[in-house]
């Protein structure tokens, strides 16, 4: 009997599949008649934003939703995976020049300078985007030789987010300085609560925080990018100080039990579930305070503050940046129809409003006019530090050159925390990596 | 017919060990089967929590009241139900592609008389050893350039493929045990090859072919890579795809994402325990031979 | 007969379909992957051939190349030292169990049928510092100092992942090796017995000789899959922390994906296939001259 089952469905399916796959063949034909006709374009969207419900990513299905409401011959199929995955599967795409028609870009070398050097990139016109308000220089990282290739979405810098309860009813002060971060990180120890929760198997984290490092021991961001150009060197004494303060800040357990294997999600539970003190995360995190998912304490509680500093640094100085944005596709067959719908998107009504009013994140166009007065503490704080600025880093290093300079940059800092390699090693061999990555780019 | 009466005597009770030994033995064994299984139960158990709850100090937590709710969002958001079918579809038409090429090609190899009969058996063999991860970047160009991207093909013939040379290898081992006399009697009597593939050693080979078949089920039910590199469109995407957008998606969320990964483990437990009279039947009778 | 046996259309109609198959998915796909080895490709635009370099560098200077070798072995080593001698011990204790015997095997097969991606989370969530069930279960019995953060120590996180994947693979072990024992003639245990055998002495001077064969496809299988790992890696660890779980397999695809480094890349998959196949090929000519009496 049981084969007999087996046998009947097999043969079902089979007969399904030839269906479908003479559906999908007539689909294609009727969508390319359609063509013609200027009647149905079906755009491609590949974004970096999986949760399609809340924070970013909601706020940018809700966009594209209304946009295909107001234009029925528009229909959007969205593809959405998590940072690493995605940039993985760019890859792919740009291998066979099949890129989607809309893609997440980021102003960053390490991602776009392939794309644009082979031409898979459309050019904008600033044009289209010139009454949107965006904040000044936000379009540089997306610009090469003149010629615009993407629009930024986000404004993002490195804070540390912390829990006010627990620092509260503990009777512990937000720490100030590195030595605080130590001895605040000492004392939530001893009471057996995690100090700071970060995201240490997806290896980005480390590398932006040692911007910070770098900085807090010279005063400014500059070293960093000198030596990847070769102008200096990361064998500079400074270096190796800042990575034997971050070998001892790690030593000295600041960092949540098992931050080397947490991902992107336990990292984020940790502290949302308040197991964890503090998280070392970028303020695109601002929907912390609206998750449902965590219990109301931490959400009212969840406030941030500028990242520690030391004698030579002041809390305005960022590690801050323009985000994601978005690009087109130069194969796309509708470029016309992907850039209207990108002017739709970043339309003050859209993007900038939505994104500030519903607390997701930090919109790269001026949100001023959308204050509403009813920010939630997390905003106001965000705005706070995001004002204070005096220095920006500008792009992390990590994503300032190629991308194997990055892949080795995240696990050099792995292998200096699990002591795989010490201070001195750690600077020779990212100096060695920056050479190699200058060499290739030649 | 050889291989059955040997089956039924091995199946025979073999030797008595005193009482003592067997209370030992039973609880030895169910100490290792509670082992084995105990990674499972706490997946079920915890699919049940509260997300909230999951960082409590005990080793299982009674779930008060169960959370059947991370079920629902388990199937509604991580798209189970279209992604199951999908799975279906994919794993059993390359099981029974397989399966059918296997047989031809085995007959081929440990039957049929040609020059060139090692050497292609070699290089059929030679797929055993040759790593998916090798052919990902190549197979993405091709389905690219024949325009098979997001197609269930792109699943089915690569998955087939991968699978041919250990089906091919398990059936040919079996068939060799046949003894050919039976054969030479059908030639004969006048029958072609496809008469004595089909009505004699077919029948024969079934425990083999059952084996392999369920053997590929489980291979293709749970591979993910090569769906995650081929497969962009939802309407395509299989089973694993749910977890790995689940733990994107609602990574604040464990509940649920637990409930996903027990969606997933249920049904390849199921296929089994129905078959699983079948894989060892074949596998047994195909170790007959040595 | 024999002209029926040779008749070259026959052949040819069972050959092809299964041949076509497996050259348009795997044969040609990997000379592609050749090609490419040769190149400096980065995964667009234009390249250049570069002849033998991307061998060279791989071979004397790549150290994470190294390290996935040696955990390769390592793996296959554990594999062959740990899984088998306990899938022999056990498939022989499971006969001795009558009616439970089926339930019990059944059991022992189940880890080895669920989706990778399943049991990947799920022994990562075990592994967990915070909340996994690990740690848990060593402060309930009071072994708290025990406690460990198994993936992320890199000395420990190879061998929690190497635990992992014998979990995984050990139903199919134990299959092979009790269907071994299912294939002993019974006249064997009873000759045994009359000779005075006790129990001890009928499995390890009969019986587990007799598994020779047995052991010989288990043992190639085995080394395979272990050389080919890659899934449980890319889910637990992805190779960290600082490459100390690399595998090949995991550490070609981040080469040519995530390091935009195609071509290198692909260089690494021709030396993984060929390292493959070296040691399959000296490990059945050992295997065969040891149990070639049977």
């Amino acid at each position: 009997m049981k084969k007999w089952i087996l046998l009947l469905l097999t043969a079902i399916l089979s007969i399904g599949l030839v269906a479908c796959s003479d559906n999908t063949g007539s689909k294609e034909g009727s969508s390319k008649d359609g063509k013609k006709d200027g009647e149905k374009v079906t755009l491609k969207f590949f974004t970096a934003l999986p949760d399609r419900e809340t924070g970013l990513g909601g706020v940018e299905q809700k966009i594209i939703d209304s946009y295909m409401e107001k234009n029925p011959n528009v229909k959007i199929e969205v593809e959405a995976l998590q940072d690493e995955p995605f940039k993985d599967k760019i890859k792919i795409y740009s291998s066979t020049k099949q890129l989607p028609d809309i893609i997440q870009a980021w102003g960053q070398s390490s991602f776009i300078a392939p794309l644009i050097n082979n031409g898979l990139l459309y050019e904008l016109n600033p044009a289209d985007f010139e009454d949107k308000d965006f904040i000044e220089g936000s379009f540089d990282g997306f610009s090469k030789d003149g010629k615009l290739y993407g629009v930024p979405r986000n404004t993002d810098f490195l804070p540390l987010f912390y829990n006010k309860r627990l620092f509260e009813e503990n009777g512990i002060e937000p720490p100030k300085t590195q030595e605080d971060l130590i001895a605040v990180s000492k004392k939530f120890r001893a009471l057996g609560i995690n100090p700071v929760a970060t995201n240490g198997m997806d290896g980005w984290i480390f590398p932006m925080w040692f911007d910070y490092a770098l900085q807090r021991e010279t005063g400014s961001f500059d070293l960093m990018d000198d030596a990847l150009h070769g102008d200096k060197s990361y064998t500079d004494p400074a270096v190796i100080t800042a990575a034997k303060k971050m070998k001892e800040i790690v030593d000295a357990g600041v960092f949540a039990d098992g931050y080397l294997t947490a991902d992107y999600g336990t990292a984020r539970n940790l502290f949302g579930q308040e197991k964890a003190a503090m998280y070392l995360m970028g303020a695109w995190e601002m929907g912390l305070a609206t998750d449902e998912n965590f219990p109301e304490s931490f959400r009212n509680n969840v406030g941030v503050i500028p990242y520690p500093v030391s004698d030579k640094s002041k809390a305005g100085d960022l590690v801050i940046y323009q985000g994601g944005g978005y690009s087109i596709s130069n194969n796309s067959e509708h470029k016309e129809e992907a850039v209207k719908f990108l002017k739709y998107f970043f339309e003050s009504e859209n993007w900038p409003k939505l994104t500030w009013q519903s607390g997701a994140g930090m919109p790269a166009q001026s949100f001023d006019k959308y204050l509403t007065g009813k920010e939630s503490t997390l905003q106001k704080e965000m705005i706070d530090i995001f004002n204070s600025v005096t220095s920006a880093s500008g792009t992390p290093i990590l994503d300032d050159s190629t991308p194997e300079f990055k892949e080795t940059i995240m696990s050099l800092h792995q292998e200096l925390f699990t002591g795989k390699v010490t201070p001195n090693q750690f600077g020779e061999k990212l100096d060695a990596a920056a050479k190699k990555a200058r060499d290739a780019s030649k | 017919m050889n291989t059955n009466s040997k089956l039924n005597i091995s199946q025979k009770r073999k030797r008595k060990p005193p009482k003592v030994g067997k209370v030992i033995l039973y609880t030895f064994m169910a100490i290792v089967g509670i082992l084995q299984l105990f990674p499972l139960l706490w997946l079920f158990d915890y699919s049940l929590l509260k997300s909230g709850n999951f960082f409590g100090d005990a080793v299982f937590q009674f779930p008060s009241p169960p959370q059947w709710d991370n079920y629902v969002k388990a199937f509604t958001q991580g798209h189970v139900l279209p992604y199951f079918f999908n799975s279906l579809l994919v794993t059993l038409v390359s099981v029974a592609i397989t399966a059918v090429v296997s047989i031809l090609l085995a007959y081929a190899f440990t039957r049929m008389k040609w020059k060139f009969n090692v050497l292609f058996m070699n290089i059929i063999l030679l797929g055993m050893m040759i790593p998916i991860h090798a052919t990902l970047l190549p197979n993405f160009i091709i389905f690219n350039q024949v325009g098979l991207l997001n197609s269930y093909w792109a699943l089915i013939l690569p998955y087939t493929a991968f699978n041919i040379p250990i089906s091919m290898f398990i059936v040919s081992g079996f068939m060799e045990t046949i003894p050919k006399t039976i054969e030479e009697a059908a030639v004969i009597d006048g029958c072609s090859i496809w008469g004595i593939l089909f009505k004699i050693i077919l029948p024969i080979t079934r425990p083999a072919i059952a084996t392999i078949s369920v053997v590929n089920f489980i291979n293709c039910w749970n591979e993910f890579i090569m769906a995650y590199t081929f497969i962009t469109l939802d309407k395509f995407k299989t089973l694993p795809f749910s977890i790995i957008q689940f733990v994107g998606q609602y990574s604040s969320n464990y509940g649920a994402q637990f409930a996903v990964m027990s969606l997933i483990a249920i049904p390849s437990i199921i296929i089994y325990l129905i078959f699983t009279d079948e894989i060892n039947k074949g596998l047994m009778s195909g170790s007959v031979k040595g | 007969m024999n002209k029926l046996m040779s008749d070259k259309k026959t052949i040819f109609l069972l050959v092809a379909p299964g041949f076509l198959i497996l050259v348009s998915m795997i044969i040609f796909p990997i000379g592609m992957s050749i090609y490419y080895g040769f190149t400096d490709w980065g995964g667009i635009g234009d390249y250049n051939f570069i002849g033998f370099e991307n061998f060279k560098n791989i071979l004397f200077s790549d150290e994470i190349f190294r390290t996935s070798l040696i955990n390769a072995l390592l793996l296959t080593v554990a594999t062959i030292l740990i899984q088998h001698p306990i899938a022999i011990f056990l498939s022989i204790l499971i006969t001795h169990c009558g009616r439970w015997e089926k339930v019990l095997r059944t059991i022992l097969f189940i880890p080895a049928i669920i989706s990778v991606v399943v049991t990947a989370k799920l022994w990562a969530s075990i592994y967990n510092p915070q909340y996994g069930l690990l740690n848990n279960i060593l402060d309930s019995i009071g072994l708290s100092s025990l406690k460990q953060d198994w993936l992320g120590n890199p000395d420990l996180a190879i061998w929690s992942v190497i635990i992992v994947t014998i979990w995984q693979g050990f139903g199919y072990a134990f299959l092979l090796y009790y269907a071994g024992l299912k294939g002993v003639p019974d006249e064997l245990y009873e000759a045994a017995k009359i000779d005075g055998a006790n129990p001890f002495q009928l499995y390890t001077k009969v019986v587990i000789p007799l598994l020779a064969p047995m052991m010989r496809v288990a043992i190639i299988i085995a080394v395979i899959s272990c050389l080919k790992q890659m899934e449980v890696v890319y889910l637990m660890t992805n190779g960290g922390p600082g490459n100390s779980t690399q595998f090949l397999g995991n550490y070609l695809y981040q080469t040519a994906f995530s390091y935009a480094k195609y071509g290198y890349g692909n260089a690494i998959s021709v030396l993984f296939v060929i390292v493959v196949l070296i040691i399959t090929v000296v490990l059945n000519k050992v295997l065969k001259r040891d149990v070639g009496e049977y």
